[in-house]
């Protein structure tokens, strides 16, 4: 099966962004495909590169980058739910005159049409909700 | 054939029992396994659900909250790898919340 | 894109208290500027989005029911209410816009059940 994932959940601020990625994590084992990675609303948060995770909880950002890597994943923001967020490439850090950008690798920014595209492209959809 | 899974009990697990038929599955998830307790409240909550339904909820969830041997009998566990192929062996995924 | 997929988008929560109106807004504009079958439903504390006299000016706060109104000049198909939660909440259905339609559990149901992507905000 080819998944399509949406991620809403900040990492730690709820449950919902873990069980993604548990739920990420083993589809990629068992055999399937993601087709994309969609972060939304406060999902964004889950691409920062600037959040430290305290040393005896699990550091979820860096799971993602990890399997987004390992398994060269299409992982996107939504864009307006990013910027929100304070999570910036470095076109939008520049554009907006921030100090610096903090996306991190493996992960683009790009429009709600791209959660559309992946739906149409999809065999399934799961939503990860708070 | 739906997949529905929940992520709080209450409203959000009633509206999701409400919107159910009888060929589709329900997934306990998160603080959605407080649902699974076999209490008067969720007995009441589960009471009108159509008899062929197929109810889970997902073992990690119940074992950190403590709740494994606690469970309404007609809730089945779920793994992750179960979780995973109930979402493909359905045609789709509604994620209450 | 030459497939249209259909989409449910169940609003059930209230205004203001979270993002989620707008995230489910957001959600439906886009699926329908794609092109794909889009149908709002406002149903438990959903309903209460479409409260009238929402007075936004001197809080500098969006009003979130204007763009309700506005939802099928942006190709939405169908804005639903859900009947059962607008009498739960005591919303007179005469002081919603006419362009809403009422919907019944089973009705909704159906659309639950025909519709290929539904998303709960």
């Amino acid at each position: 099966m080819k998944f399509t994932l949406v991620i809403n959940g900040a990492p730690w601020s709820s449950p919902s962004a873990r069980t993604a990625l548990k739920f990420a994590e083993t589809a990629l084992s068992s055999g399937h495909e993601i087709y994309r990675l969609f972060f939304y609303q406060d999902g964004a948060g889950n691409a920062s590169g600037y959040c430290v995770a305290p040393q005896d909880e699990e550091d979820i950002p860096a799971r993602w980058e990890a399997l987004i890597t390992k398994h060269d994943i299409d992982a996107v923001l939504c864009a307006a739910s990013a910027l929100k967020r304070g999570i910036l490439d470095d076109a939008e850090s520049e554009r907006y005159e921030r100090d610096g950008a903090n996306l991190r690798p493996g992960f683009t920014v790009s429009g709600l049409g791209q959660f559309i595209d992946a739906a149409i492209q999809s065999d399934r959809v799961v939503s990860f909700v708070t | 054939m739906i997949l529905h899974t929940v992520n709080k009990p209450g409203d959000c697990l009633s509206r999701c029992l409400s919107m159910a038929s009888q060929d589709d599955a329900v997934l306990l998830i998160e603080d959605g396994i407080y649902g699974a307790i076999d209490n008067s409240v969720n007995q009441h909550t589960w009471k009108s659900l159509p008899s062929g339904m197929s109810c889970y909820a997902l073992v990690e969830d119940l074992e950190v909250r403590g709740i494994s041997d606690k469970m309404l009998p007609q809730i089945s566990p779920a793994d992750w790898a179960l979780f995973v192929s109930l979402t493909a062996e359905y045609d789709k995924v509604i994620s209450w919340g | 894109m030459s497939v249209a997929q259909s989409y449910l988008i169940l609003a059930r929560s209230s205004p203001y208290g979270s993002n989620m109106p707008k995230a489910a807004l957001d959600i439906a504009l886009t699926a329908a500027a794609f092109e794909q079958e889009v149908a709002v439903v406002f149903l438990d504390n959903g309903v209460l989005q479409l409260l009238p006299n929402q007075d936004t000016k001197s809080s500098g706060l969006k009003n979130g029911s204007k763009m309700i109104s506005a939802l099928k000049i942006y190709e939405v198909q169908h804005v639903y209410i859900h009947l059962p939660s607008a009498e739960k909440s005591g919303l007179n259905l005469s002081e919603v816009p006419d362009v809403i339609e009422s919907i019944t559990d089973e009705l909704l149901q159906d659309l639950v059940s025909k519709s290929d992507h539904v998303m709960v905000f």
